[in-house]
């Protein structure tokens, strides 16, 4: 089959490349999924230096196991797969309480809704900056429970396709849907409360 | 109270899995729902910054942290023969190998490459480096286990991490221009281990050395500093 160009090449060619010995096609499948497994983790450990540690376990499980991954299946929802076995191992350990107490929201004691959420509307970014935004955005899905951070995880960060969450999470597509619709709307409830109510973005406050 | 004829249409819609009527029926409804597009506008906002990559970013230094724990970590089911710590005489870089065409692994073996090695330098007059007269080379400083990992960016490797490595046993050398790994000799990894830890630098280990010619694959280094890499 011949290639276009200096074609990118596929998942499947670069695994069965490491699989025999090559470091380099292990390293690029890393370069390519590092970030998106990191945001993913983050957002189920809510902890980046947990989410950190998820990273590096799972590539290490990935690699050790590589033989073991299957060409009908993404490589990406294989390594996800582990991500998230790896991550729900560190929340089982929990040590959570010292990030949450670093990471105090400001203004919990207005109710379920931070007072910055009123600020979450159209593009938050743009008038937000960066890192506030970031901190929003985070605060949000650190409310949720477990389960639904996970489906966002796997639906909204790693975009993995409805099935291909059904799949990662050992549950039928309805019931991803049905938990999906679940979590977003909580989401919607933190992060857009005050249009919700359909009043002044001040009125929930 | 949600919207609750919709709310399914607003999942599918979501995953683009609405079309026909029920899309129309879905639009309508939302150009009058505040709430519904809100949900939509979250579930859109949040996917947007979670892909870009300017947002949620790995923490300072966890790529290069990721590298170092796999560099040790891979090593156990799979390394390279060419990158296992040397049992007899450091190993020629994997470039220079595969020119001389020598693969085994044995001392025995390798004493005979490196006679006919040292035949092929007397045959292939200024054609290697080794065969020189007295230089000055830089590069960053690297151990050469850690070195397939650190290729791309090897101003990221940790300093404590080569101190580790060198102390198991790996080869010390630098990074050339070019992207190869250039194995110091055995007086040019003391120096160098003598000059990282002296030295209060994390990382960006740039290293310049004074070779005089050698016999081997290896820089035979007779002085080397560390100092901050030339700026372009």
């Amino acid at each position: 089959m011949p290639e276009t160009g200096p074609a990118v090449e596929d998942d499947l060619g670069l695994v069965r490349r490491a699989c025999s010995g090559d470091r380099e096609a292990f390293y690029t499948l890393v370069s390519r999924y590092e970030r998106g497994l990191f945001r993913s983790a983050l957002a189920i450990t809510r902890n980046p230096a947990d989410a950190e540690e998820v990273v590096q376990e799972t590539f290490l499980r990935a690699y050790e196991h590589l033989d073991q991954f299957r060409a009908e299946s993404k490589f990406q929802t294989w390594l996800t797969q582990i991500a998230l076995n790896t991550a729900r191992m560190k929340l089982r350990k929990a040590h959570t309480g010292l990030w949450e107490s670093l990471d105090e929201p400001r203004a919990t004691e207005d109710g379920l809704v931070p007072r910055d959420v009123a600020e979450w509307r159209e593009n938050p970014e743009q008038r937000l900056g960066r890192e506030e935004t970031e901190r929003i955005l985070h605060h949000a899905l650190e409310g949720l429970p477990p389960g639904y951070r996970e489906v966002i995880a796997l639906r909204d960060i790693q975009m993995l396709s409805t099935q291909e969450t059904a799949d990662v999470l050992g549950l039928s597509v309805a019931n991803v849907k049905t938990r999906l619709l679940r979590a977003r709307l909580q989401l919607r409830d933190r992060l857009a409360a005050p249009l919700g109510r359909g009043g002044t973005p001040g009125a929930g406050m | 109270m949600d919207c609750p004829g919709y709310l399914s249409a607003m999942s599918e819609y979501l995953d683009g899995e609405l079309a026909g009527p029920e899309a129309e029926a879905f639009e309508r409804h939302r150009a009058g729902c505040a709430r519904c597009r809100a949900l939509l506008a979250v579930v859109d906002q949040m996917r947007r910054l979670y892909a870009d990559e300017r947002y949620f970013a790995m923490p300072e230094g966890a790529g290069a942290r990721l590298r170092q724990a796999l560099a040790t970590g891979l090593d156990e089911p799979l390394a390279p023969a060419a990158l296992r710590p040397p049992a007899v005489a450091p190993p020629p870089p994997p470039r220079r190998r595969a020119w001389l065409g020598f693969g085994a692994d044995t001392g025995r073996l390798r004493a005979v490459a490196w006679v006919a090695a040292a035949a092929v330098v007397l045959l292939a007059v200024s054609v290697s480096r080794w065969q020189a007269s007295a230089s000055t080379t830089s590069g960053w400083l690297m151990d050469s286990h850690c070195y397939a990992a650190f290729k791309s960016h090897p101003g990221d490797h940790p300093s404590d991490c080569l101190l580790k490595c060198a102390r198991q046993g790996w080869t010390l050398g630098l990074v050339d221009a070019k992207g190869d790994f250039e194995p110091f000799n055995a007086a040019g990894k003391a120096k160098a281990i003598a000059a990282v830890e002296a030295s209060h630098e994390k990382n960006r280990l740039w290293v310049t050395v004074k070779t005089a010619p050698s016999r081997g694959p290896t820089l035979n280094v007779v002085a080397l500093t560390l100092s901050q890499p030339a700026t372009r």
